[in-house]
């Protein structure tokens, strides 16, 4: 019994992390991340909790469950590399919801990934799926137990409906630690008012990685004018915009981006992690781009003043790369190398589809 | 059948207030009744360039609030029949008026004005969207400087997004020199950027320090080449869309002596 954490009932952790016992043969660690708390807050957050006892973390593995939030590939690299760099916590799984970033996750971080269904807490569902295998123990602490002491490996807040996950057993090794946790452990609060769930295994299957997600039906979101400085497309599916983009304007696509025009502002294609995305404009000078997890900026000596010749160019990543060329009426040369029909005749959606070959 | 127009640029310091006094000056001198709302609250100046400070007894929050009638609230510009000024209240802040409010007001305005001018403060908060709130149209100001063009384009977002109509746009403390010599933005970049129909330029003078300190409007001044500027932008805007090109270049003096004598053919920046 160390120094008392201080408490922070009220507020709403942003990260909830349990720990699995070391025998059950599963992952040691889940780290649950709050829907609604930016992930700058979640990263402090995660260096506060597991800052509190850095040495329980070390070579162990973790499942990073981002709930029912939108992803975003960068953040999502980023608490991996957190979650390794800091505490030495090996990511080994990451349970979402966005099927889109499935295709990044598995292909660029090598994780293997679980679709989470919004209404279930995932504890339940990895329970559910180790309890198979036997030998499953979770401890569980509620908000009530961040005060107790600082050594508690878990931090809870209302974020995570803690309810769902009955009758888990408390760690041994976590109460050889602190024997105050086995007080607070969920089989007190809500172990009698809700019956052990029946296992389910089939939320937790690994699913292969999917396409582009399809929002309402329409893979293709047309804007049919100029966005200008503070205005921004957001879409899961291709984005047409028929004007320009302005300075300060922002796409942002699964899919494909083709500008009608002039492209100045922020354009990012494969937003979920697909970099076989491409960028398309009449006019491509864009203060940034990004296609999957890669940025490019425009440098100063870019910025080449615009001839009467200018003609539409294509970004696109190969070797790992940004690329730039002048589109020459078809898609760049490895992608065409494939085999797949002219490019003119297709809509930019299967463009997207045809790309991943550039990326083995 | 009168107008309110909006002078708004999201940028400070790019000219609204001095562009909103000068054009209800130049609008004044063509006969039209013209009252200048300083919706700055807060921050009020356009009394100061229109040198009308000292005459201030109520202001548009006591107005708004009903604690006079707007006929006092309004300060008649002695110098030019037909131009009020209703100025900003300085010991409160934007959020005092609500747009419903400044919707109210300027409906009233307009029953007795040709023309009603809303110098609108910086930024995109409450004072924006309140300045807006009444407004039949909207003037975008903006300098050849590229992070007043990013504020202008956001601005022009906002102000479509307000259901205006198309705004237009004044290019101020334009330097034909600079822009000759390519230091600065000429108004083709400009125009590519924001897309919306110029209104007109007004050149970068030592007249609009000198006359902002006196509290007269360079449009009062017959000789000044920036008066100028705005007395063309004030026609265009009263009902004369054709009125002809100023041309920067020839009254530019120094500097077009000096390409004549150096045999240089003048390239003239011409300002609609």
């Amino acid at each position: 019994m160390s120094n008392p954490a201080p408490a922070r009932v009220g507020g709403g952790a942003p990260v909830v992390v349990r720990t699995l016992s070391a025998q059950s043969g599963a992952d040691g660690v889940i780290v649950s991340v709050r829907v609604d708390v930016a992930f700058d807050d979640v990263r402090a957050e995660l260096h506060r909790v597991l800052g509190q006892t850095p040495e329980r973390w070390r070579n162990r593995m973790a499942r990073l469950d981002l709930g029912d939030r939108d992803v975003e590939l960068f953040d999502v690299r980023r608490l991996v590399h957190l979650l390794k760099g800091d505490y030495g916590l090996s990511v080994t799984a990451v349970y979402t919801t966005e099927r889109a970033v499935h295709r990044y996750v598995s292909r660029e971080l090598k994780l293997q990934v679980f679709t989470r269904d919004p209404a279930d807490d995932c504890v339940q569902a990895l329970v559910g799926a180790v309890g198979e295998a036997g030998a499953t123990a979770v401890t569980e602490v509620g908000p009530h137990a961040i005060d107790s002491d600082g050594v508690t490996e878990i931090v809870s807040g209302p974020a995570v409906t803690v309810e769902d996950t009955t009758s888990f057993e408390t760690d041994d090794d976590v109460v050889e630690d602190d024997g105050a946790i086995a007080d607070l452990s969920y089989d007190d609060e809500s172990g009698a008012a809700k019956a052990a769930p029946e296992p389910e295994p089939d939320v937790v299957l690994p699913v292969e990685p999917m396409p582009i997600r399809i929002a309402g039906g329409q893979r293709v979101q047309s804007i049919p004018r100029s966005l200008r400085g503070g205005q921004s497309v957001r879409f899961p599916g291709d984005v047409v915009v028929y004007g320009d983009v302005n300075p300060g304007a922002v796409v942002e696509a699964g899919g494909n981006i083709l500008v009608f025009g002039a492209l100045r502002g922020l354009a990012h294609a494969g937003s979920h992690g697909d970099e076989a995305a491409v960028i398309m404009a009449f006019d491509l000078r864009p203060t940034q781009l990004r296609i999957g997890g890669r940025i490019a900026f425009q440098g100063l000596e870019d910025d080449i003043p615009r001839g009467p010749g200018f003609r539409p160019e294509i970004a696109f990543v190969t070797d790992e790369r940004i690329r730039i060329e002048p589109w020459r009426g078809r898609l760049p040369t490895e992608q065409v190398a494939t085999g797949d029909a002219p490019p003119s005749t297709k809509t930019p959606g299967d463009a997207a589809e045809a790309a991943p070959v550039t990326e083995q | 059948m009168s107008e309110c127009i909006v002078i708004t640029s999201g940028k400070g310091g790019v000219g609204k207030t001095t562009t909103t006094a000068n054009l209800g000056v130049a609008l004044a001198q063509q006969g039209h009744t013209v009252a200048v709302v300083d919706a700055d609250i807060g921050l009020r100046n356009l009394d100061v360039i229109l040198g009308l400070e000292n005459r201030i007894v109520y202001d548009l929050v006591h107005v708004i609030e009903g604690e006079c009638r707007l006929k006092q609230g309004l300060i008649k510009d002695k110098r030019l029949d037909g131009l009020s000024l209703l100025p900003a209240a300085q010991t409160r802040d934007k959020n005092a008026v609500t747009p419903d409010q400044m919707r109210k007001l300027v409906a009233e305005l307009k029953e007795h004005f040709d023309y009603v001018l809303v110098d609108c403060p910086a930024g995109i908060e409450q004072g924006f969207k309140n300045a807006v709130a009444g407004a039949d149209k909207a003037i975008i100001v903006t300098t050849p400087e590229v992070s007043a063009i990013r504020d202008a384009d956001r601005i022009i977002g906002m102000v479509e997004a307000a259901e205006l109509p198309e705004p237009q746009l004044i290019i101020n403390r334009f330097r034909a020199k600079m822009v000759q010599s390519g230091d600065m933005m000429n108004k083709e970049d400009i125009l590519e950027i924001l897309a919306i129909p110029l209104l007109g330029v007004v050149p970068d003078h030592e007249d609009i320090i000198v006359s902002a300190n006196r509290g007269v409007p360079v449009a009062f001044d017959d000789e000044s080449l920036v008066g100028e500027a705005y007395r063309r932008i004030g026609r265009r805007l009263g009902g004369e869309p054709d009125v002809p090109l100023l041309d920067l270049t020839v009254d530019d003096g120094l500097w077009t002596t000096i390409k004549r004598w150096m045999g240089l053919a003048p390239a003239r920046e011409v300002a609609r």
